[in-house]
């Protein structure tokens, strides 16, 4: 894997935790692979407590999630666990804050590892995973 | 120094970081160091360091006692900024901004404890490059 390609990885995860932020669910289709599956563990959980497994799961999940708090997820660690020409895994450490308003300050809500597996299209990176294992009950 | 230079720094500074939070194996956190590498720790407003270790066996040594309290508090190290303030073939250093969380029950949120200033000098050894010493100014006494 070249340094373009990490790039081109980070720039994704920082687009797709931009959509976690403000979800536009047109984006989706362009980030993740047809076939992706995206999972939330709860803390020590052996089973996930979401998972979706096709983007129309996932982009329905996100319109929901317009409706809740006003969550923003910082990314504040990154790791490349496998790095190949055509496939990669990356590990990220995710500080979400959440906020009821704009009159209220942002709190911290969890902490989480995301981990994602990545597929080179002809169209740039694009995630065939996405785990994430939050640290809260 | 290149790209791939700085993107490798970068991943150790992040892997350096999931090891300590993890801190079950202190021999992952002591392999990003070079073998001499320095860890100080200066607290807020100090201009002499509470701890300072001079190799990574030292660091080991001196961290087993605490592994199982620094555990219980599930210390999370978020990277906030990185700069690099100088860049050689084979030599760096870097100025990092952290932010502390702890969170002594999953039940609970976490909570913010600290933040940091660390400066680290690198030295490419081989493919990898590796800390030569790691300097921490955290913010807070508490």
């Amino acid at each position: 894997m070249s340094a373009a390609d990490k790039l081109a990885i980070i720039d994704a995860i920082d687009a797709y935790l931009a959509l976690a932020d403000d979800p536009a669910v047109t984006a989706v289709a362009g980030m993740f692979m047809p076939d992706a599956v995206w999972e939330c563990y709860a803390e020590g959980a052996r089973q996930p407590s979401l998972r979706f497994a096709s983007l129309a799961a996932l982009e329905s999940a996100l319109a929901q999630a317009r409706n809740g708090p006003r969550l923003r997820h910082h990314r504040t660690g990154l790791r490349f666990d496998h790095l190949a020409a055509g496939t990669a895994r990356t590990t990220v450490k995710v500080l979400v804050t959440e906020q009821d308003g704009d009159a209220a300050p942002p709190r911290l809500a969890n902490v989480a590892c995301e981990i994602g597996t990545w597929r080179k299209t002809a169209f740039g990176w694009k995630v065939a995973s996405w785990t994430v294992y939050r640290e809260i009950l | 120094m290149n790209v791939s230079d700085r993107l490798l720094i970068a991943d150790a500074i992040s892997g350096y970081f999931f090891a300590l939070d993890d801190f079950t194996d202190l021999a992952a956190v002591a392999s990003f160091f070079s073998p001499d590498g320095s860890w100080e720790c200066y607290e807020a407003g100090r201009d002499t360091p509470s701890i300072r270790f001079d190799s990574s066996a030292q660091f080991v040594t001196a961290m087993q006692p605490q592994q199982q309290a620094v555990g219980a508090a599930r210390l999370r190290h978020h990277l906030t900024g990185l700069v690099f303030t100088s860049l050689t073939e084979t030599t760096a250093e870097t100025r990092l901004k952290i932010l502390v969380t702890s969170q002594p029950s999953p039940n609970l949120p976490p909570v913010l404890r600290n933040t940091a200033r660390v400066v680290s000098r690198w030295r490419k050894a081989g493919p990898a490059w590796k800390i030569e010493s790691w300097v921490i100014h955290r913010e807070s006494d508490v």
